[in-house]
């Protein structure tokens, strides 16, 4: 009994193998089992069996050639069985082969778009282009099967054309709603007429608009320097609860002759500290670290459209009472604009503080090229266990933000214990 | 108000610039007694005297040379050449002097000169009469080209031709010296670079010149009973060229079609047809088509000449292929 032998499938994602090799040629003698021919796909090369014993009369693919899966590729049959029948069935090789390659070429792909290029005309293209139109998957109607104006045209009313429920039309002309502005893939239905009427009277009631401001040249700054400042640096975080106890008795009782206020604290008492760790009062530049001698403290002043870093320069060596004096004199110039380019250049280490407005912790972001910057909370009366017995203390969180290219995580966190250390007893610190 | 043929209105406006100015002279093979090979200049010669009106030897680049060096020395000069096919023979003065002289000149000097030559296929002229050679003349920068289609845009741009300071080739279709329409002889000369749609429409742009032009018109009657509007423009001068109003008349149509009697290739329809893509580019909707004569000589069979040049069937079908 004659057969035809065809190209296996050789896997679920299989479409084609290619015919590699021929073990048998054409007149010889095949026995059920034997390697017949070799198939090559995109993942496997493997050696397709014959199925039945006979004589192989007649090879349709030569080797080298890539067939579509089930596609006769020879005929196995008797010595002397005439074939005629199967052949004349069986196109000529080369057509299948090339006309399967041209089928390839022109057939539409599953999403419904067409390889290579499609024939539009420029006027055709330039509206489609300009209304969004995917002209790759419409069907032109020009001289050669061109993509017209008119195709696009169509296209585009297509496009607008609503699609909607018979309730839905009778609803949206009942509620005074515009279907075409009902956005949806799929048909619109009562429901969201209903909806979409809705959304239109809250709409209405809410006049939602929006404002576009022009960026002040601060706004420009803030914008840049904190992304850049984002971008660089490899940042971590770090929040240590300190006891304010000492440090809220030794203000009450300055602020009988003076107001210092806990910033001018923190800030020399920070100060002071920073000179233990140079890292965190460092800068990296290039491939070197700049070490420093002193301290530049930064204090962040909030302004009502802004924000503006004015410096105590050498604040480990000036008294507190200079310090705070100094903080005062250029939180006021910041705030009536009369600050110098010197009075905000050079830091080498930020404070903020925003315990005023009760924030309990917060992740500042480094003032580059600086290495840290020291976030100050509100102080706040905390139930604290203390040998066993609950106590009511004033705790401030501090909240520090570390570049961490130059400042490893035990760094930080041994200057927040020693920085926790000097605060809940200042005047070791200060003496 | 007068009609007159296209022949009477070139003999009109050579006439009325002759009487309004003594410096305005004629001269060519037999245009003087004879009345000219076609009879354009019948009757001048009576009019203005052998002294304006003046045979001259047959070879074209003494009529050429001659031109050029009266319109130098004060005169405005209209030579005519029997056919444009000669021009050829007074190509060198042409481009080389006429062409050239207000450029090299640092445009000190005043060329005020027209040279008429009659073109076209349809007498059965043969190949040596019957050429339509005006890309050769548009080609060269420093001549003006003029090339009516009517009798009234004939008499309106030979006028201008005889006011202009600037070489000005002035073709005639042989077989359109008989067209006729009434004309005002009042009327202003027609500005050159000005391009006139003879007929609107709203779904193809048909630019002709030439006899091209009625047979576009005739082609234009055809394609609307079938429910395509064309619009025919006549540029009526090559340089200056009208872009804008082709232009703006595909933005309307985003097809068009160039039809003129030249040799296809190399012809003043690819210039065209070349500005239309680079400056109209994003309004067509189809390929810029040209429909010329085949590339051969003409031939001098009536029935082949007839085959050679574009007829009205062949621009329907043309403008049909677009749709």
């Amino acid at each position: 009994m004659a057969k035809k032998i065809v190209m296996p499938k050789l896997g679920l994602t299989m479409k084609e193998g290619k015919l590699a090799k021929w073990y048998i040629n054409e007149g010889e003698h095949v026995n059920k089992g034997d390697k017949l021919f070799s198939i090559e796909t995109d993942k496997i090369t493997n050696d397709a069996e014959a199925t039945d014993t006979g004589i192989l009369r007649k090879i349709l693919i030569g080797a080298g050639k890539v067939v579509p899966i089930m596609e006769p590729v020879c005929i196995i049959a008797a010595e002397n069985e005439d074939i005629s029948d199967l052949l004349t069935n069986i196109p000529i090789e080369e057509e299948k082969v090339e006309s399967q390659r041209v089928l390839e070429k022109e057939n539409i792909k599953t999403d419904g778009k067409r390889d290579g290029k499609v024939k539009i005309s420029p006027v055709a293209r330039k509206l489609a282009d300009e209304e969004g139109i995917d002209y790759q998957s419409i069907m032109g109607s020009g001289p050669g099967g061109r993509i017209v104006l008119e195709d696009i045209q169509k296209a585009l009313e297509e496009k607008s054309k609503v699609k909607a429920s018979p309730t839905a039309v009778k609803m949206a002309a009942e509620l005074d709603v515009n279907l075409a502005d009902i956005k949806t893939d799929r048909r619109i239905m009562k429901n969201d007429v209903i909806r979409a009427k809705r959304e239109l009277y809250y709409e209405g009631i809410s006049q939602s608009e929006d404002k576009r401001i022009a960026m002040t040249t601060m706004r420009k700054i803030i914008a840049e320097r904190m992304s850049y400042s984002s971008n660089i640096a490899p940042t971590v975080n770090f929040t240590i609860s300190v006891d304010m106890t000492k440090l809220k008795e030794l203000r009450e009782e300055m602020k009988i002759d003076k107001n210092i206020t806990y910033t001018d604290l923190i800030v020399k008492i920070t100060s002071l500290l920073l000179l233990e760790h140079p890292l965190l009062n460092s800068s990296l530049d290039g491939e070197e670290i700049i070490l420093r001698n002193y301290v530049n403290m930064g204090i962040a002043v909030a302004l009502e459209d802004g924000l503006m870093v004015p410096v105590v320069k050498n604040a480990h060596i000036k008294t507190l009472g200079e310090i705070s004096y100094e903080i005062k004199d250029l939180s006021y110039r910041t705030k009536v604009n009369q600050l110098t380019t010197d009075e905000i250049s050079e830091g080498t280490f930020t404070i903020t503080n925003l315990g005023m407005l009760g924030i309990e912790s917060f992740t500042p972001i480094i003032n580059q090229p600086e290495s840290a910057i020291l976030g100050v909370n509100a102080i706040i009366d905390t139930p604290v266990v203390e040998n066993g017995t609950i106590l009511v203390k004033p705790i401030m969180k501090l909240s520090l933000t570390a570049d961490h290219r130059t400042v490893d995580g035990a760094v930080a966190a041994i200057f927040l214990q020693k920085l926790k250390e000097a605060l809940e007893n200042p005047l070791r610190k200060l003496l | 108000m007068k009609t007159m043929s296209m022949m009477e209105a070139i003999r009109e406006a050579m006439s009325k610039k002759m009487r309004e100015d003594e410096n305005v002279i004629l001269f060519g093979e037999d245009v003087g007694a004879f009345g000219g090979c076609f009879g354009v200049s019948a009757g001048m010669f009576d009019e203005f005297g052998p002294e304006r009106v003046r045979d001259t030897p047959i070879s074209e680049g003494v009529i050429v040379g001659t031109a050029v060096g009266a319109a130098a020395t004060g005169l405005r000069p209209i030579a005519e050449l029997m056919f444009v096919d000669f021009v050829t023979v007074g190509m060198d003065q042409l481009v080389n002097q006429a062409a050239k002289m207000r450029y090299m000149f640092g445009g000190k000097i005043n060329l005020p000169m027209v040279v008429r030559m009659p073109l076209g296929a349809g007498i059965s002229a043969a190949a040596q009469h019957s050429q339509s050679l005006e890309a050769w003349v548009a080609h060269v920068p420093g001549l003006k080209v003029v090339y009516p289609s009517t009798a009234k845009d004939a008499y309106g741009l030979l006028l201008k031709a005889i006011e202009d300071e600037n070489p000005v080739i002035f073709l005639e279709h042989k077989l359109l010296y008989g067209v006729s329409e009434e004309i005002d002889e009042n009327m202003k000369p027609i500005e050159f670079g000005v391009a006139d749609i003879k007929r609107a429409g709203s779904d193809v742009t048909i630019v002709a010149t030439g006899k091209m032009v009625h047979d576009s018109l005739a082609a234009a009657k055809i394609l609307s009973e079938g429910g395509i509007e064309a619009e025919v423009i006549d540029p009526r001068t090559l340089f200056p060229f009208d872009k804008k109003t082709i232009l703006n008349s595909i933005e309307k149509t985003n097809k068009v079609i160039i039809v003129t009697e030249e040799n296809k290739r190399g012809s003043f329809a690819g210039e065209i047809a070349a500005i239309i893509g680079e400056e109209g580019f994003d309004h067509l909707d189809a390929p810029i088509l040209r429909l010329c004569a085949m590339d051969t000589p003409v031939p001098f069979s009536p029935i082949l000449e007839k085959y050679y040049v574009p007829s009205v069937e062949d621009i329907v079908s043309a403008v049909k292929r677009m749709f």
